[in-house]
């Protein structure tokens, strides 16, 4: 909602604090503002008002009553009031984990315009008829919470409970993935609205994504396919692995499955219970960043080099690599390797791509000049 | 392992230290767990069909849940209190896929039912959490929030960089959830809920760096053997 600075001041006869003090108030105290645009002499705030407040007519005098019980100004008590309700004052203290007096609990009431009478360890409250949202001792709690700052409420520890069991379905699942992550899969996670299945849904977002799988095989192959297109070499296998859930025969099961290249085996998890607790401790690669990489068409290009016996084909790599700059985006990865009297042959694949185009072959042959340059440099020679 | 699998592990080993049990439910749910039970009045336009995705044949009020916190009302209705449970699972929003939206994502919610449980409470135990995931360091701000199954409700920002960013939506569990379940005995006896809803897509986002939501389930190795 965009509400006016100039406007909330417009209830007050004092000036307010300045605009992005103001933001901060009010998101700490009652609703998240978005931002502050300055439009001609006025600031205007985008407050995301809350759902059970967001009523129609909603308007910068909202906001100025809500900015006066922040504030600790006057509260306007001139409107019209729901009937009388008793709260007890222990069960806001209960509920917030604070230990406020009775006296303090209807000082941040009253500052919301709402009508307080202490009634021993009970108040008596009236509550604005605009405020329909408080009919129970959990929104009074609501209200002296956020006043108070639910920022300001100091944590309190939960007491201890032992270490609760896994569960079969999770023992099974940690089991798994132990299993073929540690034989080289990777994890999959795939789409449940496939274009076909059993269970239709009524508005699809696609005519594609209009029933729930009944199977994990489908996905994955389209996978294990599409990943075979990014591979170096013919024989790179893929290795993928998905758990899920399926939906067939009028059934929700946990499905496990397996691509080794298009081989795809597919079996229920139930079938595969019963089986030691496994941990997954070192398949967490926490110090991760991302490296954005690109969607657009790859070069494959090779190179073989003479060089003398001695010298290592990573050395070798490492100087390709060096010369290659930043379009070299896998490889140099060494396919075949002979020796021949006091000289090694290597031979290397490359993929050459850009981030934001597609490659022209001849920028990838000015490349290559640079490479086969710096390797002859060292005295090698390159087989053409 | 998949960035979101390792999220997940690592957020429900540290809530399994706090004494919580991890559990699941039903990826397609009645209307009453998503909904009724959670007190989500009945001409709320989440229940509508731009925002969730419905089953046919309509008749029967069957969907794709749209949040964790089903699972939540589930056990209530269920085991009674008291209990610390922990559900992660995949929810679905009928909404246009972009960089930052899908269909489907993945959330961990939380629910424990305890004597005398409170607000205070709650902030430690999620403060605990954050704190264990992303490191010491962290700085949380609190504000008030509304959730209709929780009151009081709150949120809780953590700082990345120079920004704020939502991780959680938490609460004290509201009393009609106690009654939806049938839990009015519990809650006059002094029982009180602390329930919470946190992201693991956006947290792993944040967490790795990555732009674009869709790369978690592209089933693509460039991807996927970065982590």
């Amino acid at each position: 909602m965009k509400i006016s600075y100039n406007n909330i001041q417009e209830h007050f006869s004092q000036p307010l604090p300045a605009v992005n003090e103001l933001a901060d108030l009010i998101t700490a105290h009652v609703w998240e503002v978005d931002g502050v645009e300055q439009v001609g002499g006025d600031q205007i705030l985008d407050i995301k008002v809350l759902p059970d407040r967001n009523y129609p007519g909603f308007s910068a005098k909202d906001v100025a009553w809500e900015v006066a019980a922040i504030l600790d100004l006057p509260p306007d008590t001139s409107g019209e009031y729901n009937p009388e309700l008793t709260i007890a004052v222990a069960g806001i203290n209960n509920l917030l984990g604070l230990n406020l007096a009775a006296s303090e609990v209807a000082g941040y009431l009253q500052r919301l315009r709402i009508k307080v009478q202490e009634e021993g360890e009970n108040l008596r409250v009236q509550a604005p008829v605009d405020r329909k949202d408080l009919m129970i001792l959990e929104d009074f709690a609501d209200e002296v919470g956020r006043l108070y700052g639910v920022d300001k409420i100091p944590p309190q520890p939960l007491a201890p409970v032992a270490k609760p069991e896994l569960s079969p379905l999770e023992q099974t699942m940690r089991y798994l993935r132990a299993k073929y992550l540690s034989e080289g899969y990777t994890e999959v996670y795939g789409y449940s609205l496939r274009p076909t299945g059993e269970v239709k849904v009524a508005k699809p977002l696609a005519s594609d994504k209009g029933y729930l799988r009944t199977n994990l095989t489908d996905w994955l192959l389209e996978r294990v396919k599409f990943n075979k297109t990014n591979v170096l070499f013919e024989k790179d296998e893929i290795k993928l692995f998905e758990l899920g859930k399926v939906f067939v025969g009028g059934q929700e099961e946990w499905h496990l499955a397996v691509a080794n290249g298009e081989k795809i085996e597919e079996r229920k998890l139930e079938e595969l219970a019963d089986v030691p607790e496994a941990n997954l401790d070192k398949f967490i690669h926490w110090d991760v960043t991302f490296k954005p990489f690109s969607l657009q068409p790859r070069i494959i290009r090779d190179i073989a080099v003479w060089v003398p016996a001695d010298i290592a084909s990573t050395t070798v790599a490492e100087l390709i690599k060096s010369q290659a700059g930043e379009l070299l985006v896998e490889g140099p990865v060494l396919f075949d390797e002979f020796k021949k009297g006091d000289k090694t042959s290597y031979a290397f694949r490359m993929a050459f791509q850009a981030m934001d185009r597609t490659l022209e072959d001849k920028e990838v042959n000015e490349v290559m000049v640079k490479v086969v340059a710096g390797l002859e440099k060292q005295g090698w020679e390159v087989r053409k | 392992m998949h960035p979101l699998s390792q999220i997940i592990h690592r957020s429900t080993e540290i809530f399994r230290d706090l004494g919580f049990t991890i559990t699941s439910g039903p990826e397609i749910e009645t209307e009453f767990f998503n909904f009724d039970a959670l007190n989500i009045p009945a001409n709320h336009p989440a229940r509508g069909m731009q925002d969730t995705f419905w089953l046919e044949p309509l008749a029967d009020r069957k969907l794709l849940r749209t949040h964790m916190t089903a699972v939540s009302a589930r056990y209530l209705k269920e085991f009674g209190a008291p209990f610390r449970l922990v559900s992660p699972g995949r929810v679905f929003r009928n909404e246009a896929t972009d960089a930052t939206h899908e269909a489907q994502f993945y959330q961990l919610d939380g629910l424990a039912v305890e004597k005398g449980a409170n607000l205070a409470q709650l902030k430690w135990l999620l403060e605990n959490y954050y704190r264990r995931l992303l490191g010491d360091s962290i700085q949380f701000r609190w504000r008030p929030s509304y959730f209709s199954f929780v009151e009081p409700g709150v949120e809780l920002d953590i700082k990345w960089g120079d920004r704020w960013l939502e991780v959680v939506g938490a609460g004290m569990l509201h009393p009609n959830v106690f009654k939806a379940a049938g839990r009015e005995k519990e809650y006059a006896e002094g029982y009180r809920g602390l329930a919470f809803g946190s992201t693991i897509d956006r947290l792993a986002m944040i967490k790795y760096g990555i732009d674009d939501i869709r790369l978690f389930y592209g089933g693509d190795l460039r991807f996927l053997k970065q982590f």
